[in-house]
């Protein structure tokens, strides 16, 4: 039967094996030594896919892997297992991790709370099967640490003796929910997020561009409340694969929301939500054909040098009103005035270059590293807002033949002299064989050039208080719920931020 | 969905990680190195009177368990603090003796007394812990005791508890297979509970201790259906792993489709059906896991024409990270393989991103050429741009994979060989090493499916042996051109080739000699086609007689006799070989059909062919072919009509024996008619569930095909009418459900939960009365 064997955590830095793991937990009889398999994971060629098989080892073994932060986590299986059932384990393991001992996940953290650790990973999994995994069943059953449990009993009222507080002895109905859940001040908090992936052809038109949306929410709510989060999501373009009720795509949504209420009315999410900070919903939306986006950029090549052109601009992002507000102005930016931030554009290298000359660029700093040419554009002074344009500029320089190995087919084979094109009357650009010979050269060095000049510039920003889908919260209510004063008003807050990591611009 | 850790890390800059990161490294280090706590002090924290020093002094010790250090010298002094009241210092204690009791049998026994009055407990967190540890103690002598413990949970009131028996049941099978009986006592309560927490934890336990015998299930099928929406997403993926095999075993595949038919129809969820319903809803809502799990159910259950549901949520793991991306197109791959046609809206998705690792890429490749040609044009003019796109990218790898996967476009779709070829000698006029290699072969590929049509093809390729500089290139070409050796009788460029070559021959690679070779003794047979002099060569490689001679002849003459001073072995060995076959008249004809025959069409399999095979979802799909992953078994074939059970069996039976009988009437009846001993095995055991005294149903199974389609559309409507049923509650079980958790939840938990004790006990009772 399948079952996850084992999980043991390795520092990633520095990645030695001698160094000992920093945590080994075995649920089923471990079969090969956590040491045996770092060396055979470290031994697979760098980008390691999430499953490896190592029929060497006795029985063979399914290695599992993720990495987080600095960690790395690895799974080792002898049987046949859905590999999504380990890494959606694995992630959990991670998630719930940061969920008690405090985001980001590190080392230290691990380190300091082994008991805390162990017991999770022991309620989480029993005898190799996924046992509670929610985070607020967890909740129920394993105590935060003491530092965060004195916190807690501070804001919950709980009886501030850490030693021996008195757990709930009874879970919670609701699977998703920890029971008896109890807050001085009541605060929801939802933050949309989404991520843009483009790629957009040299002409500027895009081939593909797509903006996954994730709705996260903080909620801290007293009692069982039942909360109708109302979303104005952008009328979808009438094309075929998608639906037309519905602009978003493909949703999933975490088991709290009821699915039927989704299905008869879109865009609506009923739900009884978890405590805590957690996912809520994802979904995706097409943004093609007509694609806005505040940053745009151009790549050229203009014979030895190119060019990347950068034009910044919220002037075409602005226009929606600001019904829901941002959620304060310390986080910088509102629905009514986004601002563009972190602004980077890299140009991956082809092999073929030996070094850049005479880069210039007319705002922020370049940065250049191995096959990478990483351009920073502050966007302080109220650039952004006004709309610019900033161009950046760069030389190469081509390895010289003889570091090639090109060179050593050419060596091969003394090209013969073309006198066959003339044998060949069928042939349509046959041309003298000296005025051939001479263009050779010209042209080959033409084209190493060519070989030597980047094919694509990646673009990354942020931009706060905006979503490129368009998707608004119209509203979050709570419409019932046992637990909860009427008159308690909780404060309500709305986050739009939109991230582009690598939109590839292609030239 | 996406995972929390990783919205989180995009809302706070990495800046505050690095921070962090550094912050917790200098607080590292000052305490660095970890202060070992010397064994004795340890010890002495384990044994005081105050729980705040056992607990301390447990933390250490878990903290060296979690370092991998051995921590079982601590054994006597850790287990005495079993019988603590504090539950911080069960815990603990319970973990380590988990891990340790193996290597102490003797003394672990010793906390047996303890735990099992643990199972008494008020608490059912102290009693679930219980169970779930004295199950998990592989102390071989004690199974007696925990077969009687998880009897005992198994009829407890709390859900959680049952829960955690139904995950012990295996563990005490693996212990001590003698217990199975009593276990399957137990485990046939907790696969009929009311409770969806337990009974996804009582499949996954009956799939471990007895999987395959189906009719344990059949009167929970429905139950299972309808209760899947529900579970928790490990409760659901086991239950449709089960279901998967459950139909295939259970329903021929005939019923199937028809049941398909109408489930898809009414939107319903037929109960006697499959997961179909079930699959709507885990569509939208489940984790990466269960979205490919309904997949599997789809495509190896499910015609066709239905596949279309699960390509957008499968679509909508490419959201997830590099790792379960790199799964999900696994899976999507091994479905496009057969049925690539659902996936072709969503050919932008597959799209090759710069950021992509090459595992990703691959992939996403193979993808774009398995949807080619299902897709319209535009998307057609697409895709092709975009690997010519990515034909001219800087890393070779990538070169390579994109070249193939033109050329796997056009073999898909001939009509576009002619624009794929275009593409692709563009390539081997313009490009450099790798390049024109790959593609060649490629063009090689794309030519011989029609090669009435692409005479002048080869002229720019004969070409093309100017610029040319790699060897296995050259050797394609050069193959190629002797292909077409014998076309416009002779009036062609082979000749004249083999002319350029014999003049550079000493500088060539070994594979394009191989080539030259052979092209010489292709002209030269066409030749003596030609010709048919019954005057071939002589023999000697006399220059001197070759006045009169055809230039045809002296090219081969002059070739072999290079060929014949050669450093290769082989080389020597092949001309030797078409010298004396083609040196005399008599043996021509055996020339010419050894040199000159017709070449079948070679095929460039997609990468992945080999996978669609394996079933779905599972590791053994991921790893591939050529490797044996243990415990992976296949799906079963579809049941035949003769030997399927009736669709009665999986009426709702309000007592499990008689369903079960039902089960072993139809068996036994296709048992008689002379079938395979591993099923005529299962009457011989009937006894054992066959409950005395219950009547036999009238309803036996169907004897002809059209009684049984006749009462599968009967049962069909029936369900329908049941589906309605159940749908209805369906739609407010969840809200209904929870508003009763809702008002029930603050005060009357207790309550409920003994409603449901007592159906749980009811079914017991009713069971025990039965034998």
């Amino acid at each position: 039967m399948s079952a996850i064997e084992a999980l043991h955590i390795h520092r990633r830095l520095p990645p030695t094996p001698t160094t000992p793991p920093l945590l080994l937990h075995t649920w089923r009889r471990p079969s090969t030594p956590a040491s045996t398999l770092l060396t055979h994971y470290q031994s697979h060629p760098a980008p390691r896919p999430p499953l490896i098989y190592l029929p060497n080892t006795t029985p063979p073994t399914l290695l599992f892997s993720i990495e987080h932060n600095n960690l790395l986590f690895l799974c080792p299986t002898t049987s046949e297992i859905e590999p999504l059932l380990v890494l959606e384990f694995l992630h959990r393991v991670v998630d719930v991790l940061e969920d008690f001992l405090g985001s980001p996940l590190l080392e230290g953290k691990i380190e300091a709370n082994y008991d805390v650790v162990a017991q999770l990973l022991n309620e989480m999994c029993d005898d190799g099967i996924p046992f509670t995994t929610e985070p607020n069943a967890l909740r129920d059953v394993v105590l935060p640490p003491s530092v965060l449990g004195k916190l807690l009993s501070n804001v919950t009222g709980l009886p501030s003796t850490s030693l021996t507080p008195t757990p709930p002895t009874t879970p919670s109905t609701i699977p998703w929910r920890r029971s008896n859940v109890r807050h001085t001040t009541n605060e929801l908090y939802v933050d949309l997020i989404e991520l843009i992936t483009a790629t957009i052809a040299p002409s500027g038109r895009p081939l593909s561009a797509r903006s996954n949306g994730t709705i996260a929410m903080t909620c801290k709510l007293t009692g069982i409340p039942d909360l109708l989060l109302t979303l104005q999501t952008p009328s979808a373009p009438q094309r075929l694969g998608s639906s037309p009720a519905c602009g978003l795509q493909f949703p999933v949504f975490h088991p709290c929301v009821r699915l039927t209420r989704w299905r008869d009315r879109p865009g609506e999410l009923s739900f009884v939500p978890p405590d805590g900070k957690f996912v809520l919903a994802s979904y995706e939306v097409d943004l093609l054909p007509n694609v806005i986006l505040p940053v745009a950029v151009e790549i050229r090549i203009l014979g030895a040098e190119f060019e990347v052109r950068v034009f910044v601009s919220t002037a075409n992002i602005t226009g929606g009103g600001g019904r829901s507000g941002g959620r304060s102005p310390a986080f910088g930016g509102s629905s009514s005035n986004p601002t563009v931030e972190e602004v980077s554009v890299k140009v991956p290298l082809p092999p073929a270059v030996k070094t850049l000359v005479g880069t210039r660029c007319s705002r922020g700093e370049f940065h250049h590293e191995g096959r990478e040419l990483t351009w920073r554009i502050p966007m302080n002074g109220g650039f952004s807002s006004t709309g610019g344009t900033v161009t950046l500029r760069s030389g190469v320089v081509v390895k010289s033949t003889g570091e090639e190995d090109e060179s050593d087919d050419e060596a091969v084979v003394a090209p013969d002299e073309g006198e066959y094109k003339e044998d060949l009357p069928r042939d349509t650009n046959g041309g003298g064989s000296r005025k051939k010979d001479k263009t050779e050269s010209k042209k080959r060095s033409d084209k190493r050039m060519a070989m030597a000049m980047p094919r694509c510039a990646l673009v990354s920003f942020s931009v706060k208080g905006w979503l490129a889908s368009g998707v608004k919260v119209e509203s979050l209510k709570i419409v019932g719920g046992k637990g909860i004063n009427e008159s308690t008003k909780p404060y309500k807050g709305v986050k739009y931020l939109t991230k582009a990591a690598g939109v590839e611009v292609r030239c | 969905m996406e995972s929390l850790s990783r919205i989180s890390t995009l809302l706070e800059t990495a800046r505050d990680l690095t921070l962090e990161a550094a912050q917790s490294a200098s607080i590292s280090a000052s305490s660095h190195p970890p202060p070992t706590p010397s064994p004795t002090a340890t010890k002495k924290l384990l044994n005081s009177r105050m729980d705040r020093e056992v607990l301390d002094g447990l933390r250490k010790v878990i903290s060296m368990m979690s370092h991998g250090t051995d921590c079982s010298p601590f054994f006597a002094d850790v287990v005495k603090n079993v019988a603590s009241p504090n539950l911080e210092i069960k815990k603990l204690v319970y973990i380590y003796l988990l891990r340790y009791a193996e290597s102490e049998p003797d003394l672990a026994l010793l906390s047996i007394n303890t735990i099992q009055k643990a199972l008494t407990d008020q608490s059912q967190l102290v009693r679930s812990m219980a169970i779930r540890v004295m199950a998990g103690i592989r102390v071989p002598v004690i199974s007696q005791i925990v077969a009687l413990g998880i009897k005992r949970c198994a009829a407890d009131m709390s859900p959680y508890v049952r829960k955690a028996a139904a995950v012990a049941i295996p563990k005490c099978y693996r212990l001590d297979t003698g217990t199975l009986p009593a276990l399957k006592e137990c485990l046939g309560v907790l696969l009929g509970d009311r409770s969806f927490y337990v009974v996804g934890a009582a499949v996954v336990a009956w799939e471990g201790v007895c999987p395959g015998r189906w009719e344990m299930l059949h009167g929970h099928y429905r139950a299972l259906a309808r209760m899947l929406i529900d579970m928790d997403e490990w409760g659901q993926l086991a239950v449709l792993r089960v279901l998967t095999g459950y139909a295939r075993a259970n329903f021929p595949a005939r019923e199937k489709k028809v049941k398909k038919a109408a489930g898809v129809g009414a939107g319903a969820k037929a109960g006697g059906g499959d997961g179909d319903g079930d699959g709507f809803y885990s569509d939208e809502s489940g984790d990466e896991d269960v979205i490919v799990a309904v997949a599997r159910l789809y495509t190896h259950l499910a015609p066709a024409s239905s596949l279309p549901t699960v390509a957008g949520p499968l679509i909508s793991l490419l959201r997830a990270p590099t790792d379960i991306q790199h799964i999900a197109l696994l899976n999507i791959v091994s479905i496009a393989l057969k049925s690539p046609h659902p996936f072709t809206p969503y050919a932008t998705h597959f799209l090759v991103h710069a950021s992509d690792p090459p595992h990703i890429w691959k992939l996403k490749l193979e993808l774009l050429t398995l949807i080619f040609p299902h897709t319209p044009t535009r998307t057609k003019n697409l895709i092709l741009s975009e690997l010519e796109y990515f034909a001219h990218t800087h890393d070779p790898a990538l070169v390579r994979e994109a070249v193939r996967a033109i050329g796997r476009c056009a073999q898909s779709e001939t009509r576009n060989a002619a624009r794929c070829l275009k593409l692709l000698m563009r390539q081997v006029e313009s490009g450099t090493g790798t390049l024109v290699a790959e593609s060649l072969t490629v063009i090689r590929h794309i030519i011989l499916q029609n090669p009435a049509a692409h005479a002048r093809t080869v002229v720019r390729l004969a070409k093309a042996l100017d610029t040319a500089v790699n060897p296995s290139a050259r050797a394609s070409i050069i193959w190629l051109v002797g292909e077409f050796a014998g076309v416009n009788g002779g009036d062609n460029v082979a000749a004249d080739t083999l002319r350029l070559l014999a003049k550079t021959f000493v500088l060539e690679g070994e594979a394009a000699k191989l080539q030259i070779v052979l092209l010489a003794a292709k002209v030269y047979a066409h030749y003596l086609d030609r010709t048919q002099s019954g005057a071939p060569v002589q023999e000697g490689d006399g220059e001197g007689e070759g006045e009169e001679k055809h230039p045809v002849a002296l090219l081969f003459a002059y070739i072999t006799l290079l060929a014949r001073y050669d450093l290769s072995y082989d080389l020597r060995d092949r001309a030797r070989l078409y010298k004396s076959i083609l040196s005399t008249p008599s043996s021509t004809p055996l020339a010419t059909l050894l040199l000159l025959a017709p070449k079948p069409t070679p095929q460039a399999p997609s990468p992945s062919t080999g996978r669609e095979k394996y079933i779905v979802g599972s590791a053994a799909m991921v790893v591939g072919e050529g490797e044996d992953v243990s415990g992976y078994e296949p799906l079963e074939d579809w049941v035949s009509e003769s030997r399927a059970p009736s669709p009665s069996v999986r009426d709702v039976a309000p007592v499990e024996g008689e369903a079960e009988r039902r089960g072993v009437v139809a068996i036994k009846k296709s048992a008689g008619g002379g079938v395979s001993p591993g099923m005529a095995a299962t009457p011989e055991k009937s006894p054992v569930w066959r409950p005395e005294g219950v009547k036999v149903q009238v309803k036996g199974k169907p004897e002809t095909l059209e009684d049984f389609f006749k009462e599968s559309e009967e049962e069909a409507s029936e369900e329908e009418t049941e589906g309605e049923e159940t749908e209805g509650e369906e739609e407010e079980s969840e809200e209904e459900e929870e508003e009763s958790e809702e008002e029930e939840d603050d005060d009357d938990e207790e309550e409920e939960e003994e409603e449901s004790e007592d159906e749980g006990n009811e079914g017991s009772k009713l069971l025990t009365q039965d034998k």
